[in-house]
């Protein structure tokens, strides 16, 4: 028999997850009603509303983990590329109970949100309580965060709160570009996704950051690959072009599965890749 | 124990809190209106209404509805607006198998819950989670969109 | 009298709309078992030993030795075992069933079983297969002669793929043992099948069986013959526990296991003279028929029928042959056969016509054949093929040719548009004689005392609406409200045998004994003095069917469709927009405007998934898009409205004119769709599904 708990807090939260015993939390359960695996004791954090939180300050958004989609879908502190990511996923249904804190703790590789938070340097913020009961947060990026499929950075007693998202990061960009790749217009997972954000001053690409969703273990970015392009004038985009392409073909490596071919994901990304960094032309 | 209002109603369970709500509303309440197409949320027949939202209870675990309500097409037939959703699909030719309709209806209302006129595109939206295999969408895009100007006031 | 085809609301419009329908699954009985099967892992070889767990009382083993009769599915022949006796020949093959109380347990025991094999070289593919389970050949003129004089000969081989009919509802059975009598309930579309399958495996007689049919969720031809499959299994299990017992397959069981639309590989070679006229086409169709024939036979003989589609060729040679592989058998799904014929022999048509620098409508219209002559059997169209007025109606409504024009000069850019049409026939009902030497139909209308009329047929209402059209027909030609009269889901204890809801059938076949039925009735009709009146099938006698050599009519007549798509191609991403979606078609008279309607938007848009989204692959013998997340069928966001425009033909041996609808609109959407694309990126193609995977190959 499962045991089912509904803290109200996230200190409730923590407590039991300071415990000996195995548990697993669930919010949505859009992905574990599916898989099935449970573990004994179940903790419910879908009624939480501390987890349900988004705001802002001048510098950051801060999204609780347990908002849903819905939520987030017009919610115009939510950066705009996040929203539009977010209106690709599942269907109605699931983005009525399907939360962010979800997708990022599933780590799927095919998990949507996931390239753009990987593009927006997004940080993870963790919380736990240690054997004398203090309550301790942590920061750690995205990228540290999610270590393989379904491998995340988590010890036992920790959670993840909320996700930190610096206005920096996609704010005064010249333009932001998504494209979800699926096998139909609604309730399809992706079978490749491309997100990028460009910031150009003085016809000089000042930033650029771009992320490739469903085409490796986890979304794919790389720095490296963007200071290909930094700096670069727009009127010499052309010349710099096969560059970027040369290198992002060496990088992404998709693999042949249920849903599409290697083949396909690779050139449909780099096609991507190609419009998004020429767009403004 | 886990107790919930259902169609109206207070009620409890005692299945394990990961128990499909679908399988709660079916096994234990005897609600059939509510149905099983393919087990992980993909189909929508199994959709009902949760605190007005629409949600497909074979991936909704009972413990997560703890304290909200939840509607299924039993509960919903009762109103004015299924009166006038009837109607529109009878109208539109909106019915064949059958299997995916309740879904359809609860997901029509959740629509028109939160948008009285929807324009077209809204209304596929709204259904793009609810498979129908027999009528090929489009009657059931024209019977909402009947029922958002025959239903004047109700939603 | 009001027109017939103006639509009324559904009889079963308001227990369906509400959730009051109660499908098999809905179904519960005092002290109900639950079953499930235990299927093979391997795809050919022997069972060395199984090993099962301690069963706790009130579980039970069911296997081959508990069948009292036959260990065989009756469908056309009887080769199929109920639960295998050693022998495995596709993986998922049942082997046995656990039954009990409790789901959880029976899982929890389920995989406590070991079963170790011996396995042995299995084959999956066409390609690979070297027994034919069943193949024929036909000719017509001489066509030897004319490939000896060709000026040139022109080869091509198409490729379809699987399709799986995805109805929403799962299949289910539930059995019950009784007073030495088995009763199945279930989703099911021919009653009468079931039934014969399980006096043979039960080796019970007539009176001892008896079916009933649930409101069924959608059947598409998949619940033709599984029902009988599964409705054996449960009657074997609930003789032997002497409880009902229920067999509900989820999503993922039921699409491993149960029949789909047969992958194909049409070869054609055509021979043109020296004005570079067709004058000869050789066809050899293979399709991959599974691990059992079932009925991989029917289906081949409809897809060699239409082989040449609705064109008029003197000469010709079609063979074709159901092969032999170990995966899971293949059956019926709307349309049959044809819809992989018809795209290929759309394309091929297409293909000449460009070749020849013609836009391939002006091309194909010199082939289109007419009223009096003959068919690629010699048959012969008695009829009137109204085929050209088809085209001038798409033409109007759809600009084809314009677009078609406009969109073949060479595009640039990220986004190109095309346009395709595709003409296209169906033949309804069985094939030849089939009605008079097999069917033998019957149907029975009683009329009560308080002068309503009860419906008996065996037909079944899968949502296709017959419970709507079959009243409709009596009440019209009765004179009465269709409130008086009505109809119940057929009970083998009631109803006559009036065949199985299958190929296009029921409203011209059968709805023609009602509506001879209807008049009996109007003439001894007596206010408040019950009457009943049987009906027996008549057979309309045309040039009769010799199954051997393909000769003669293959059908008593044929409804004609005509579907043009445009499309938008993005170049990219090798995705595919609809803009447009046009279909003419003849049913001969449409018994219910909304009922035809949704027959025809629905075929049409399960045409649009087969020719583009609907991937599905069989990896090392196993289905590997086995759920509605993996295997896509178009969501309400895939589509766009589709232009539909009727025919008026009415055909003399259907009820009011009506001929059959059913299949028709599957049957040619995918040259259409292909075409369209083709006309945007300027490249042939040969192969459907036509996925974005595929395509961007070609780009």
């Amino acid at each position: 028999m499962v045991k089912g708990y509904y803290p109200k807090t996230i200190n409730e939260v923590l407590e039991i997850l300071s415990m000996e015993e195995e548990h697993m939390l669930i919010c949505g359960g859009s992905d574990l009603m599916v898989t099935k695996k449970f573990a004994q004791n179940m903790i419910f954090i879908n009624q939480i509303e501390e987890l349900k939180e988004i705001k802002e300050d001048s510098n950051k958004i801060y999204i609780g983990a347990g908002c849903v989609y819905k939520e987030m879908i017009d919610n115009e502190i939510i950066p705009e590329v996040l929203r539009e990511a977010i209106k690709h996923i599942a269907s109605p249904a699931i983005r009525n109970i399907a939360s962010i804190g979800g997708n990022i703790c599933n780590a799927s590789p095919a998990g949507d949100t996931l390239p753009v938070l990987y593009a927006m340097d997004a940080i993870i913020v963790k919380a736990f309580i240690n054997k004398d009961g203090n309550l301790y947060i942590t920061r750690v990026p995205i990228c540290d965060f999610i270590l393989g499929v379904r491998k995340i950075a988590l010890e036992k007693n920790e959670m993840v709160i909320a996700i930190e998202i610096d206005k920096e990061s996609y704010k005064n960009m010249t333009y932001s570009y998504y494209k979800k790749v699926g096998g139909r217009k609604s309730s399809a997972i992706s079978k490749l996704s491309f997100v990028g954000l460009m910031k150009i001053e003085n016809n000089i690409i000042k930033d650029v950051k771009m992320a490739f969703g469903a085409v490796g273990p986890t979304a794919l970015r790389s720095r490296e690959g963007e200071k290909i392009l930094i700096g670069t004038k727009i009127s010499d985009i052309e010349e710099k072009k096969e560059a970027v392409i040369n290198f992002y073909d060496k990088l992404i490596i998709p693999i042949d599965d249920q849903r599409s071919t290697a083949k396909y994901r690779k050139k449909a990304c780099l096609n991507l890749l190609n419009d998004f960094i020429t767009y403004k032309n | 124990m886990i107790e919930f209002i259902l169609n109206g109603n207070l009620v409890s369970t005692n299945s394990d809190a990961t128990t499909r709500l679908l399988d709660v509303l079916r096994n234990e309440f005897n609600l059939t209106g509510t149905k099983e197409g393919c087990g992980e949320g993909e189909c929508g027949a199994c959709s009902v209404l949760i605190d007005g939202d629409l949600v497909t209870s074979c991936i909704t675990a009972i413990g997560s509805i703890k304290g909200k309500t939840v509607v299924t097409i039993e509960g919903f037939r009762e109103t004015e607006q299924y009166k006038v959703l009837e109607k529109a699909f009878a109208k539109a030719g909106a019915v064949q198998c059958g299997f995916c309709t309740p879904g359809m209806i609860l997901a029509a209302h959740a629509l028109l819950s939160k948008k009285s006129r929807p324009t077209y595109e809204d209304i596929r939206e709204a259904i793009s989670g609810n498979l129908c295999r027999c009528t090929g969408y489009n009657m059931i895009v024209d019977a909402i969109m009947i029922a958002s100007k025959e239903g004047k006031g109700l939603w | 009298m009001k027109d017939i085809s103006i639509s009324v609301k559904k009889k079963d419009h308001e227990i369906k709309t509400s959730g009051r329908a109660i499908y098999v699954a809905d179904m519960k009985f005092e002290g109900m078992f639950y079953a499930k099967v235990i299927r093979s892992t391997i795809a050919k070889g022997k069972i060395k030993e199984i090993s099962l767990p301690n069963i706790p009382d009130n579980y039970y083993i069911i296997d081959a030795k508990d069948i009292p009769g036959k260990n065989a599915l009756k469908i056309v022949e009887s080769e199929q075992p109920i639960f295998s006796e050693g022998n495995i020949e596709y993986m998922g093959e049942a082997i046995m069933m656990i039954v009990g109380p409790d789901k959880r347990k029976i899982e929890e025991l389920s995989e406590k079983i070991k079963i170790t094999y011996e396995e042995e070289e299995p084959v999956f593919t066409i390609e690979e297969a070297y027994e034919k389970l069943v193949s024929y050949h036909y000719e017509k003129g001489d066509y030897k002669k004319a490939f000896q004089n060709a000026d040139e000969i022109l080869e091509e081989t198409f490729i379809t793929g699987y399709q799986e009919q995805a109805y929403i509802e799962p299949q289910g059975v539930i059995g019950i043992y009784e007073n030495n009598k088995i009763t199945i309930y279930g989703s099911m579309q021919c009653p009468y099948y079931v039934k014969e399958a399980v006096m043979l495996t039960m080796g019970m007689d007539d009176k001892h069986v008896q079916v009933i049919q649930n409101v069924t969720g959608g059947g598409f031809g998949g619940k033709e013959d599984y029902p009988s499959m599964i409705g054996c299994q449960v009657a074997v299990a609930a003789k032997k526990v002497k409880r009902p017992v229920a067999l509900i397959l989820d999503r993922k069981e039921d699409m491993l296991v149960t029949p789909k639309r047969h992958p194909a590989r049409l070869k054609y070679r055509v021979a043109l003279n020296n004005k570079k006229e067709i004058t000869a086409i050789e066809a050899d169709i293979r399709t991959n028929a599974g691990a059992y024939l079932g009925l991989s036979g029917v289906v081949l003989q409809r897809a060699l029928i239409a082989a040449i589609g609705v064109y008029k060729i003197e000469n010709l040679y079609v063979s074709g042959a159901a092969m032999k592989t170990n995966t899971v058998p293949n059956g019926a799904y709307r349309g049959f056969g044809a819809p992989q014929t018809f795209f290929a022999i759309e394309m091929l048509m297409n293909h000449i016509g460009e070749k020849l620098g013609l836009n391939p409508l002006e091309f194909k219209k010199k082939y289109i054949a007419k009223k009096g002559d003959t068919t690629a059997t010699n048959g012969k169209y008695h009829y009137h093929v109204p085929l050209d007025e088809m085209i001038d109606k798409a033409e109007k409504i759809s600009g084809y040719s314009k677009k078609y024009k406009k969109y073949s000069k060479p595009q640039t850019g990220r986004y190109r548009r095309g346009i395709g049409m595709s003409l296209f026939l169906h033949g309804c009902g069985f094939t030849g004689s089939a009605e008079r030497d097999y069917i033998k139909s019957i149907a029975k209308l009683v009329k009560n005392e308080d002068d309503t009329v009860e419906i008996f047929v065996s037909n079944t209402d899968m949502g296709q609406g017959l419970h709507t059209t079959f009243s409709k027909i009596v009440a019209n030609t009765l004179g009465i409200p269709l409130e008086k009269v009505y109809i119940n889901n057929p009970d083998t204890d009631k109803v006559p045998n009036s065949g199985p809801t299958v190929a296009s059938r029921s409203i011209m076949i059968v709805g023609k004994l009602l509506e001879r039925a209807a008049k009996k009735m109007k003439e001894q009709w007596k206010p408040h003095e019950p009457l009943t009146i049987i009906e027996h099938y008549k057979h309309i006698d045309l040039i009769p069917w010799d199954i051997e050599k393909f000769q003669g009519d293959a059908y008593p007549a044929y409804s004609y469709g005509l579907n043009v798509v445009e499309v938008e191609v993005d170049m990219l991403l090798a995705t595919t927009k609809l803009l447009g979606v046009w279909g003419i078609f003849d049913v001969g008279k449409a018994i219910d405007k909304n009922i035809i309607m949704g027959q025809l938007q629905g075929g049409m848009l399960q045409g649009i998934g087969y020719a583009s989204m609907e991937k599905m692959e069989n990896k090392n013998g196993q289905i590997y898009q086995a759920n509605m997340t993996d295997y896509m069928i178009p969501t309400a966001k895939d589509t766009i409205p589709f232009n539909i425009e009727l025919i008026d033909n009415p055909y003399e041996g259907g009820p009011f004119g009506a001929k059959g609808a059913g299949e028709l609109p599957l049957v040619g959407v995918a040259p259409a769709y292909v075409a369209a694309v083709e006309n945007a990126i300027n490249k042939n193609i040969t192969e459907i599904p036509l996925t974005p995977e595929k395509l961007m190959e070609k780009l």
